[in-house]
């Protein structure tokens, strides 16, 4: 056989490739296709309709002058503020920047652990936001026929929202992991069998 | 002042544009997913070009910077299914006349990491250079090199 680096340059002959220009530059796109760009969008979109619903939210606190509504809908303000403030937290520690040109098994890591930490917690801090969430719609439409008592006073109403809860909660924590091992589970398992390849033989 | 990064910039990387193109032919199959992960290097090159400081080559810091953005993008389907159909036709050739195109072929079909190490190696990069770039020990690449070297040579003796 003959040397490995001579039959490398024969299998990889000089080619014509293409120039890049300065309008190449301009054309570029700020946005990037890579799955952690994209968990980043996602938790950053998150964090804008966070807080379109707290004003929301706000509104209502002020205009419904109903005290457990109120009560309820402070709770759900409180959290929100939590959540937001939970989400900007992940942002810059874990989903700020890709260390571009460090060395891969590094890179790797951090893209790893960093994907995973920002899911993981942003699932389990949402456990916290349904409940409230699901109370304040129950009790929406009651505290708009100005009649949130009501709920509070029939015993069958509260065994319906507090099934409700045993219900939905566990639901939306679900549906959410399940959405995201959809859009990420196969990217950060990829990643990982990259990882576990630098300690594999060949 | 931002022209003049950009034209510093764009001098360097059209003298190392080949780099960016060796190391996306060898990893992505089809030719607009090629085209996507071209443009996408360059996008991550330049964005981190402002760190670049002069401390490594220009290559290797490139290398660094392709093969990152390379690692952080999913393999889609098709390029799956392009690797099965390769990997289908590989079993049934067994006479390659060309010794380089079935070396190429053989290191194609090594998994992403070793594949890796054995292309800086035979681009010229020193065990010291390779370690600096994928981040493990001199040691582990040279123990790492050795084995890729002979798997590939097991592997081009059979079909001669």
């Amino acid at each position: 056989m003959n040397d490995l680096k001579e039959l490398w340059q024969k299998s990889n002959p000089p080619k014509a490739d293409p120039e890049f220009a300065l309008s190449d530059l301009k054309l570029l796109q700020e946005r990037s296709d890579s799955p952690f760009f994209r968990l980043r969008r996602s938790l950053i979109a998150n964090t804008i309709f966070a807080t379109f619903f707290l004003g929301i939210f706000l509104i209502l606190l002020f205009s419904i002058p109903e005290q457990w509504f109120q009560t309820l809908i402070f709770v759900v303000c409180l959290s929100y503020v939590a959540g937001i403030a939970y989400n900007l937290y992940i942002l810059r520690k874990y989903l700020h920047e890709l260390p571009r040109d460090s060395s891969m098994l590094s890179y790797l890591q951090t893209l790893s652990s960093g994907m995973k930490k920002a899911i993981s917690t942003v699932e389990y801090s949402a456990i916290l936001i349904y409940p409230f969430a699901i109370t304040a719609g129950f009790l929406l439409p009651f505290s708009l026929e100005g009649q949130p008592d009501l709920v509070l006073k029939n015993n069958i109403l509260m065994v319906v929202l507090f099934c409700t809860l045993l219900i939905l909660t566990p639901l939306c924590f679900w549906l959410a992991r399940v959405l995201n091992k959809r859009a990420f589970g196969r990217y950060i398992k990829e990643i990982d069998v990259l990882l576990n390849q630098f300690n594999q033989d060949c | 002042m931002e022209n003049t990064r950009q034209q510093e910039f764009l001098e360097l990387i059209n003298a190392h544009r080949a780099v960016i193109y060796k190391v996306v032919n060898l990893y992505v199959d089809g030719r607009d997913e090629r085209n996507d992960m071209v443009q996408e290097v360059l996008l991550q090159a330049f964005k981190g070009f402002s760190r670049f400081r002069g401390d490594s080559k220009f290559s290797t810091w490139l290398y660094r910077v392709a093969l990152n953005t390379i690692f952080s993008f999913s393999r889609k389907e098709q390029n799956r299914i392009i690797a099965e159909k390769e990997s289908q036709t590989f079993d049934d050739i067994t006479d390659f006349s060309d010794e380089a195109a079935e070396l190429y072929f053989h290191i194609k079909n090594l998994d992403d990491i070793n594949k890796m190490i054995i292309t800086l190696h035979l681009e010229g990069f020193s065990n010291k250079e390779i370690a600096d770039i994928t981040g493990m020990t001199s040691n582990n690449i040279g123990v790492k090199l050795f084995r890729i070297r002979e798997l590939l040579s097991e592997k081009m003796n059979k079909t001669a």
